[in-house]
């Protein structure tokens, strides 16, 4: 009975912790929350008044997670596939099975400083820009294209491991019926199983989603510490757009860190309103994408 | 047992499952435009047989086979075989309705596409219609053919399993207790369609309905225990069987 009581209480404790954290976002943040806020570029300053709003972040945000998304799907899903469907009595399997394992466990702050280190290398230089004036060769290491790698990295195996859960629970009789017209494993993979196994696939990216877009150290060491967009502007010019990419930014969650009184900033209204607009950003992206996969099972069915 | 060209010609086919032996020693000649219902009590190895034949078995990690399958005088257990192609010419429904989740329409057409993927639509169409009538399903399902394959009934669902496997025009069906889940009603259509179809294929029944494997059959196969105890033509074996042990089953002694 007691015991009963106490899971209850805890289960009860959980949702108004999360209450808890939305209204105290809400009390802080939504009085900075206004059009001009979200439209406009930051600004450096002293004067909390004078910093304007977040608008690079939140493209920042958006940018990192579709571009991480679109690096790390293809990649999960194709070693998802080999897991699930052509592992079988493999040598590889345990080792690569241990390895996701290992990389879900790593810090991001790992993932990081990896990732810097290797796109310092000035072989690489595509993906960022060359710094100039010094002595070795060496490229600047820092850019949305860097932070979309190292985030694909990151979240690699949480969504590796959703879809391969999502491939082994199409029915085995869906296998059976296509092989026993003559479909090839590959094509009853590709016209049956994958399409059965939509939601799962969904609920890895939506999954990659949340951990991108929430994301700090990996923004931080690879994105670096300016507020705006720092290619060559106006970024949202098509011919500028590689630019963009190869230079640097900030997302919500670095300009919450350089805001607050905890970084370097001194504009802890301005922290609070963009963590409940990145909250909002998060749910809003989840829905979206839940909803689609939905919409799609449904027409199907 | 008939002046007949046979079809599918089984000869010392015994299987394991790792060190369980499944099948022991079945030799079996099985004809064309013909049913041939299988029986036996649970666990005989009549879906080991069956699976055998469109080398179904070859996804389970422990099945081991000897002896020879031919069909058409061509051993499909040669290791150079396209079983790919083998499972084309041998088409397979099974115990549990399992329609893919796609259209009615998809679900006909799927292997189609598959075989020939650049048919032209009216053509697709053309084999969609015939299979699903064929089936038995055209008036069922004419006017909801955009709508899910799993919306439909169980019998339908079966039905439709079988138009899918009429669409990729095989020579050989094989059906693993089509009706076992299935009401009287839908039994009764499916008998009455497998009927029909003999004339145009070599089909293979496992049942465990005696009634129906009486009603249907040609020829009937009785299994016990992995062996092949008695085999002939259905009015023959139910009348007066040669065996002890088939007379027992038959008489529901055990089963
Ligand atoms: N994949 C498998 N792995 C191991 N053993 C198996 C496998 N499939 C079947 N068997 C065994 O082989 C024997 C024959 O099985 P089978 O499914 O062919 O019987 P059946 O005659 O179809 O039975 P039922 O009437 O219950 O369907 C059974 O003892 C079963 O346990
Ligand atoms: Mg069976």
């Amino acid at each position: 009975m007691l015991g009963h009581a106490a899971c209850w209480l805890s289960g009860l404790l959980t949702l108004f912790l999360l209450l808890f954290i939305v209204i105290f976002l809400v009390l802080k943040g939504i009085h900075v929350i206004s059009w001009d806020f979200i439209a406009t570029n930051p600004k450096p300053s002293l004067d909390q008044n004078l910093t304007g709003g977040i608008f690079t972040p939140v493209i920042g945000t958006f940018l990192l997670v579709a571009m991480g998304t679109l690096f790390a799907l293809p990649w999960a899903l194709a070693t998802a596939i080999y897991l699930a469907e052509y592992s079988e009595g493999n040598l590889w399997v345990g080792p690569i099975r241990t390895g996701i394992d290992i990389l879900s466990g790593v810090p991001t702050i790992v993932f990081a400083i990896f990732g810097l280190a290797i796109f310092t290398n000035p072989h690489l230089s595509l993906f960022s820009t060359m710094v100039e004036d010094v002595a070795n060769a060496k490229a600047f290491g820092r850019s949305f294209m860097v932070s979309s790698i190292t985030m694909a990295m990151m979240v690699l195996p949480f969504i590796i491991k959703s879809i391969e859960e999502a491939i082994k629970a199409v029915p085995s009789a869906y296998r059976e019926a296509a092989y026993g017209m003559g479909i090839s494993k590959w094509r009853t993979i590709r016209k049956i199983v994958l399409p059965s196994a939509i939601p799962g696939i969904i609920t890895g990216v939506v999954l990659g989603i949340g951990r991108i877009a929430g994301d700090t150290a990996i923004v931080w060491l690879c994105l670096g510490g300016s507020m705006t967009l720092t290619g060559t502007q106006p970024w949202w010019q098509p011919q500028n757009w590689l630019a963009t990419l190869q230079n640097t930014g900030s997302t919500l969650t670095t300009y919450i860190f350089y805001s607050s009184p905890a970084g370097e900033g001194n504009s802890p209204d301005k922290a609070f309103g963009a963590g409940l607009i990145l909250i909002i950003i998060i749910f809003a992206l989840n829905s979206l994408v839940d909803y689609w996969g939905r919409y799609r099972t449904l027409r199907e069915e | 047992m008939e002046n007949n060209r046979c079809k599918i010609k089984v000869k010392n086919l015994s299987v394991w499952y790792k060190s369980f032996q499944a099948l022991r020693e079945v030799s079996m000649e099985i004809y064309p435009q013909s049913i041939t219902g299988l029986i036996g009590p649970s666990g005989c190895g009549k879906s080991t047989f069956l699976r055998c034949m469109n080398r179904l078995n070859d996804l389970v990690a422990s099945f081991r086979l000897e002896g020879n399958i031919d069909i058409d005088d061509y051993n499909i257990y040669k290791p150079e075989t396209d079983v790919v192609m083998i499972r084309r010419k041998v088409g397979m429904v099974f115990q549990q309705p399992n329609p893919f989740p796609m259209s009615i329409f998809d679900n006909v057409a799927f292997g189609v596409r598959e075989h020939n993927p650049r048919i032209k639509k009216g053509e697709l169409e053309d084999i969609v219609i015939d299979s699903l009538k064929r089936a038995n399903l055209w008036d069922e399902v004419k006017d909801k053919l955009n709508v899910s394959g799993l919306s439909l009934s169980g019998g339908q669902q079966q039905r439709l399993c079988i138009a899918r496997v009429l669409a990729v025009s095989p020579e050989i069906i094989l059906l693993d207790e089509p009706c076992s889940a299935l009401d009287p009603v839908s039994t009764a259509k499916i008998e009455e369609l497998l009927f029909h179809l003999k004339d145009s294929y070599t089909v293979l029944v496992v049942t465990h309905n005696l009634g129906q494997a009486r009603r249907i059959s040609d020829y009937i196969g009785f299994f016990l225990n992995g062996n092949l105890v008695e085999y002939g033509k259905a009015a023959d074996l139910v009348v007066k069987p040669s065996e002890k042990s088939t007379e027992d089953y038959l008489a529901g002694n055990f089963g």
